[in-house]
């Protein structure tokens, strides 16, 4: 077989690392980026992208940790590098507080953040309102710089990217000999997946250049994540929301409840308002199929349902991707080469 | 009573308000007044990065030690308050960089969440094989200089925008107490051989991708002579210079290119900052701060000067608690003015 000709659909953090770990790993194939939407109209431009893995309840828990240290040692060499600033990664230290006592003392990432250590009395009296609380140093990956910095990398390596609203995968079929699904939370519709489910995201960026370090609630409702020029103020998750319009009362219960964590935020300026919706499943689908109608066979690989750990994720998951597409071109070079015969 | 403070730095400023709060109610006749040739943005206090971080050792000082434990407390204190934005206050992590092992410093328990660094982080550092981590508070004087002169405004206290030629100058005017809080030029007032200038330069950068200060330590080079870096609210400060016995107030190209390529050894991201401006000023340095009374001899009568100078790199760290302890000594000024009735100052 000629170059075999890979299509990704989805160019949120997802489809863009997967598109580009292909790339590195099968240099003989022709990726191509389809989606609907590019930065900064993606779901991943909504997030603060923090480094902090949200827990799969279905997936086990040394897979998580495999490719939360992969994705953390990928970004940590990039913050080091002189293209730390273009690719907007950059190291970001703070406090996750608990009104009541942690599940888990040690989270399973605990080891792969730098310097996690618990909360000392004298920074906990910083949050009369909070008994515990954990310190670390994480990585934070702006948005739209990452993506913008990934579609650059892309380009450069001969990846085509284009618009384009796929509505059902087997239409690429007799364009493209391998289909990547990173479509997110458009994978409900694309393949009709009951498990994914949206998880409603509102978030406020605003400008507070004085917060340099970030504060988290463990129960993950509340949260203060200062990025390159903005500062993300969070949020919600309401389950099965749709919605993508902004909801005036939940602008303001978030920043009451961030001020309430950091009073400076009072101060904050020129507030945005977003929403985006979590992708969300009880495992992250990461998976072959073969797509298949008279007789003419696609190879299908499935990278979707990250809901709140893509950025924590996406590394990892797109070079487990990118191995099942090898796998899938091998399959496909196999049996064109037993035709042959 | 007429009360003149010389000097609208940092500490001038902080020691008018400390003195202006704690007597003005019990001295019904107080009359403060501040003097100085320079105001914010052109005093050495504006250049200063304002990270709350005293050197290394205390060699034993532990005076000075207090003074910023007192300092450290006051700020940590405002934090949370709505002035804290206005003051130029807030909290900032970052790490403090050394090529062998050092003892903890004396303020490892004042700062928050002191703690070694591990080896995955001195892997962000090669050349740096030992350091700390911890949560400190940044003051920034160009906020927080106009914050101070608001509040002695609205107390009524005067300034004028005056050279002070001697302290008899003050006295003769009817000055009963001067507050001598003039930097590193408190030699033109009274000679001070044990008072030097460091000079220091800095450059300004916008790299707003940059959260946490970094402070590296070289033992040969001596303090401040090692590349660091401070992200502020706005600019992130980029230094490493210190020249004692070095008068020049201006800026030198050679300087600019030691800085700009050790701090970019250090941080290789900050190729991509924008310069903004370079500035240089004088660390008013002396073996230990000048802190007490003098009495003068003004004609037939007795005046008090107390002395608050010789600050060095560590002004802002330790302006509060000298501020304090000039108000303290003021107290006993007014003692011994008026033995019959004991004024009662709030500590």
């Amino acid at each position: 077989m000629a170059a075999p000709k890979v299509a990704v659909v989805g160019a949120g953090i997802v489809g863009l690392s997967t598109a580009l770990c292909i790339a590195e790993t099968c240099p003989s194939c022709s990726v191509t980026v389809l989606s609907d939407q590019f930065s900064p109209n993606t779901t991943s431009d909504v997030a603060a992208g923090m480094l902090i893995p949200h827990t799969y309840p279905g997936t086990p828990i040394h897979v998580q940790k495999q490719w939360f240290k992969e994705t953390f040692t990928y970004l940590f060499a990039i913050s080091n590098s002189a293209e730390a600033s273009e690719a907007g990664i950059h190291l970001v230290s703070g406090y996750q507080v608990f009104k009541n006592a942690p599940k888990e003392e040690l989270p399973f990432w605990s080891d792969v953040v730098l310097g996690f250590r618990p909360m000392s009395r004298a920074e906990l009296q910083k949050f009369p309102q909070h008994r515990f609380g954990q310190a670390f140093t994480t990585l934070k990956c702006d948005c739209p710089p990452y993506l913008l910095w990934l579609e650059k990398r892309l380009k450069a390596t001969g990846v085509q990217m284009y618009t384009r609203k796929v509505a059902d995968l087997w239409e690429l079929h007799s364009e493209y000999n391998v289909v990547v699904n990173c479509a997110g939370i458009g994978a409900h519709q694309l393949v009709g997946d009951e498990k994914l489910f949206p998880v409603r995201g509102q978030v406020l960026k605003v400008h507070a250049p004085w917060v340099k370090n970030f504060i988290r609630d463990g129960d993950g409702l509340t949260y203060i994540y200062p990025g390159i020029h903005r500062v993300t103020l969070g949020g919600t998750r309401e389950n099965g929301s749709w919605s993508l319009s902004p909801d005036p009362g939940a602008t303001k219960d978030i920043f009451d409840r961030c001020c309430s964590l950091e009073p400076s935020l009072r101060g904050a300026q020129d507030i945005k308002v977003k929403v985006g919706l979590r992708p969300s499943r009880q495992s992250v689908r990461l998976q072959r199929e073969v797509l298949s109608q008279a007789g003419v066979k696609l190879p299908v690989v499935h990278n979707y349902g990250h809901g709140a750990g893509g950025f924590s994720m996406h590394r990892g998951t797109a070079k487990e991707a990118a191995d099942l597409v090898g796998e899938c071109v091998a399959a496909l070079q196999g049996s064109s080469s037993r035709a042959k015969l | 009573m007429r009360v003149a403070v010389i000097g609208a730095g940092v500490i001038g400023l902080s020691t008018a308000l400390c003195i202006h709060e704690q007597y003005h109610s019990l001295v019904p006749s107080l009359q403060l007044e501040v003097y100085a040739d320079r105001y914010t943005p052109h005093t050495t206090s504006d250049g200063a990065a304002g990270l709350w971080q005293p050197y290394p050792s205390d060699h034993g000082n532990l005076q000075e030690t207090l003074w910023n434990k007192e300092t450290f407390d006051y700020l940590l204190r405002h934090l949370g308050s709505p002035a804290a934005k206005e003051m130029g206050l807030f909290l900032i992590s970052g790490y403090n960089l050394f090529t062998q092992p050092v003892p903890d410093p004396p303020w490892k328990n004042i700062v928050l969440g002191f703690r070694n660094l591990t080896p995955k982080e001195l892997e962000l550092f090669p050349g740096y094989s030992y350091g700390w981590f911890n949560t400190a508070l940044i003051l920034e004087c160009r906020s927080y200089l106009p914050w101070l002169t608001n509040r002695l405004t609205q107390r009524g206290v005067k300034f004028f925008h005056k050279k002070v030629e001697s302290f008899q100058e003050m006295f003769a005017q009817g000055v009963d107490v001067v507050i001598n809080c003039t930097g590193v030029r408190a030699g033109e007032l009274q000679p001070d051989p044990e008072l030097q200038p460091s000079r220091g330069q800095v450059i300004k950068v916008l790299a707003p991708w940059l959260k946490h200060f970094i402070i590296t330590h070289d033992i040969e080079s001596g303090i401040y002579n090692s590349p660091y870096v401070i992200p502020g609210s706005e600019f992130v400060v980029l230094g490493g210079i210190c020249q004692h016995g070095n008068w020049n107030e201006g800026n030198s190209a050679q300087d600019h290119k030691t800085i700009w390529e050790s701090c970019c050894r250090l941080q290789p991201a900050l190729q991509k900052a924008k310069i903004v401006e370079d500035w240089s000023g004088l660390r008013p340095t002396r073996p230990c701060v000048r802190l007490e009374r003098e009495t003068v001899r003004h004609g037939h009568c007795q005046a008090e000067v107390i002395h608050n100078y010789g600050h060095g790199g560590f002004g802002v760290t330790i302006h509060w608690g000298c501020a304090m302890a000039a108000a303290r000594l003021f107290g006993s000024i007014l003692q011994e003015k008026k033995p019959a009735s004991r004024p009662q100052p709030r500590l």
